[in-house]
């Protein structure tokens, strides 16, 4: 225990591939935490310049280059906010195409962020590299595993990475359903990996932590969301989309040039897996809910830490979703996807795998974009995961300040923070006040 | 741009993020060069997560470009290692919130031995970083310096296969 009228003082840099772009620190008195503040770099804002004057027809290609993670939950967000304000509605394969690469997505992301990422936090290993000495096999599925979801991607993408197959409307060629023979066989295979994964993940040893979150997520009334849906949350939030800026706000912090994003002027929410399977677990496929019983997690599941098993088990249903597409899939022989450019705003929400993604364009009639705004994810999260870290600090300060930071480390995983492609936790740095 | 498949083509890797300032020299040079001798090269641009590397470089010759930083060298510097074990970075301890490294795909590749067959890192030294930025004149300039030396590298690989 520390003793009373004591100032502890706890900052680590992140820092890019060349030089720091943002900071955590928290200030603490009388083992009271006095101050908190953590900035990340967000990317999408400069994207929101560029985009004005371009053609409605490049914002997908443009805000795909935003994350080399996520590229689809950009080009699934944009693509639905340009056809809203064009009148147009996709065909139902483009529908279902679309809800397939955003499979392939959720199966990448999810996999590199749980086994590369957020498993050595649980194992105590500093980083994948020492734990796949010890964990070998599990490393190598979990390629594996990444490896189909970027195979979905690279099919009906075009290219694993920034996707330059997907139009406004739909796609630019559609894949005839012999390219999908083999990767079935994978996602068969992925599917198996997935569902031992998740009980596996079950196994590891959770910090004691829980908070009632207002969690926030789309829903659908006949599926686990993904491209479309009402944004809902626990408590009394149930709106369309086109009213989302009338409830979030997002707000400049004086320390940091990143906004924070509250709902309905003052809560702060959690959106992102954990969100999804707390709102939507009905939704699930028999055999996702049968896994998640299997592994003890039921909403409303309120230990963020959790959110490793929850991104397993949204891996697995994601396999099993992708599988029944390609199942149903045949070619589009006569498609009109020919979206014809009308004056107007619009907007719509998508499920990246980290939560939602909001974008909202205005377009001139001749199709150039007037205004554009992206809210990613990683803001929607920024007020929470500064408030987890605070919480944390608090109940974790009898720990040594490696501990305490490996612990807030930790944590920040827990909501897969989108802060650059290029941006690294990097170095530690423990001023003691 | 995308692979062609082509795996009997020594493989030009390109590393970085077109819209940082000299942090897209990877992608850039990658480009321009395949660009120049497409029948030579196959090409790969990597502007994420480079775990992906770990599949598409075992077993074929392959040539990594980047931008690098080190604080002490002059901007537009060529820095080259020949092996895994020769590319070193200062940093000993790097964390990632959203993908891994290329020195963690490297040790990767090295445990599970999905190894490339040869290997050449082609850094160059980078001096401006802002988001938006466009390639510095100067790490633009070397852009045919790395092309002389991706070409002799390539050169070798041929006397080495006759």
């Amino acid at each position: 225990m520390k003793e009373q009228n004591q100032s502890r003082v706890i900052k680590f840099d992140y820092i890019a591939r060349v030089e720091g772009e943002g900071s955590f620190y928290v200030k603490m008195k009388d083992n009271k935490v006095e101050e908190s503040r953590l900035k990340i770099f967000e990317p999408p804002r400069f994207f929101e310049g560029f985009l004005k004057k371009r053609s409605f027809r490049e914002v997908p290609d443009i805000t795909a280059r935003i994350c080399g993670i996520c590229p689809v939950a950009y080009q699934m967000s944009s693509v639905h906010a340009m056809e809203k304000i064009c009148g147009f509605k996709a065909h139902p394969t483009v529908r279902a195409l679309r809800r397939l690469l955003y499979c392939g997505e959720w199966i990448e992301s999810h996999s590199l962020h749980t086994f590369m990422l957020h498993a050595p936090d649980f194992l105590g290993y500093p980083d994948v590299i020492t734990m796949a000495k010890d964990h070998r096999e599990w490393v190598e599925r979990a390629l594996t595993l990444k490896k189909t979801g970027n195979d979905i991607v690279n099919i009906l993408g075009g290219r694993e990475i920034h996707p330059i197959n997907v139009k406004v409307g739909g796609f630019y060629r559609y894949p005839q359903p012999s390219d999908f023979a083999e990767l079935r066989k994978r996602l068969e295979e992925a599917q198996e990996i997935a569902h031992a994964a998740t009980k596996w993940m079950a196994g590891l040893e959770f910090p004691d932590y829980e908070f009632d979150y207002e969690y926030v997520a789309m829903s659908h009334p006949e599926e686990y969301p993904m491209n479309e849906g009402r944004l809902i949350s626990n408590r009394n939030l149930d709106i369309d989309v086109k009213d989302y800026e009338k409830h979030f706000t997002e707000e400049h912090m004086y320390y940091s040039t990143t906004l924070h994003t509250s709902l309905d002027k003052d809560k702060v929410i959690y959106t992102g897996p954990l969100a999804r399977f707390n709102l939507n677990y009905d939704r699930l496929s028999k055999e996702a809910k049968k896994l998640a019983k299997e592994v003890h997690l039921k909403p409303i599941c309120n230990n963020p830490f959790k959110s490793i098993l929850v991104r397993m088990i949204e891996t697995f249903y994601a396999c099993q979703e992708a599988i029944k597409i390609i199942d149903g899939y045949e070619y589009p022989e006569d498609i009109n996807d020919e979206v014809v450019p009308k004056a107007g705003k619009g907007e719509a929400v998508t499920e990246a795998p980290r939560g939602i993604l909001f974008h909202r364009y205005e377009i001139d009639d001749e199709g150039l974009v007037v205004s554009a705004r992206i809210v990613a994810p990683t803001s929607h999260n920024q007020k929470v995961i500064e408030d987890d870290l605070r919480r944390l600090v608090e109940k974790y300060q009898s720990l040594n300040d490696e501990l305490l930071t490996e612990r807030c480390e930790q944590a920040i995983r827990n909501y897969d923070p989108c802060i650059s492609c290029s941006t690294h936790f990097l170095k530690l740095e423990i001023d003691r006040g | 741009m995308k692979s062609t498949g082509d795996k009997s083509k020594p493989l030009i890797i390109g590393i970085g993020n077109e819209f940082r300032g000299d942090d897209a020299f990877g992608i850039v040079a990658a480009t321009e060069i395949h660009t120049t001798h497409p029948d030579l090269f196959d090409v790969i641009l990597e502007q994420g997560d480079t775990s992906r590397l770990i599949d598409q470089w075992q077993n074929r010759d392959v040539i990594v470009l980047d931008a690098v930083y080190s604080p002490s060298k002059a901007e537009g510097e060529i820095h080259l290692a020949h092996s895994f074990e020769e590319l070193k970075t200062e940093y000993e301890k790097q964390f990632s919130t959203h993908g891994i490294s290329l020195e963690e795909a490297i040790k990767l590749s090295i445990l599970f031995g999905r190894e490339p067959a040869s290997f050449l890192f082609i850094g160059v030294e980078g001096g401006q970083w802002e988001l938006g930025a466009a390639l510095s004149e100067k790490v633009r300039s070397m852009i045919s310096e790395v092309e002389k030396v991706v070409m002799e590298y390539e050169g070798g690989l041929n006397q080495k296969n006759l």
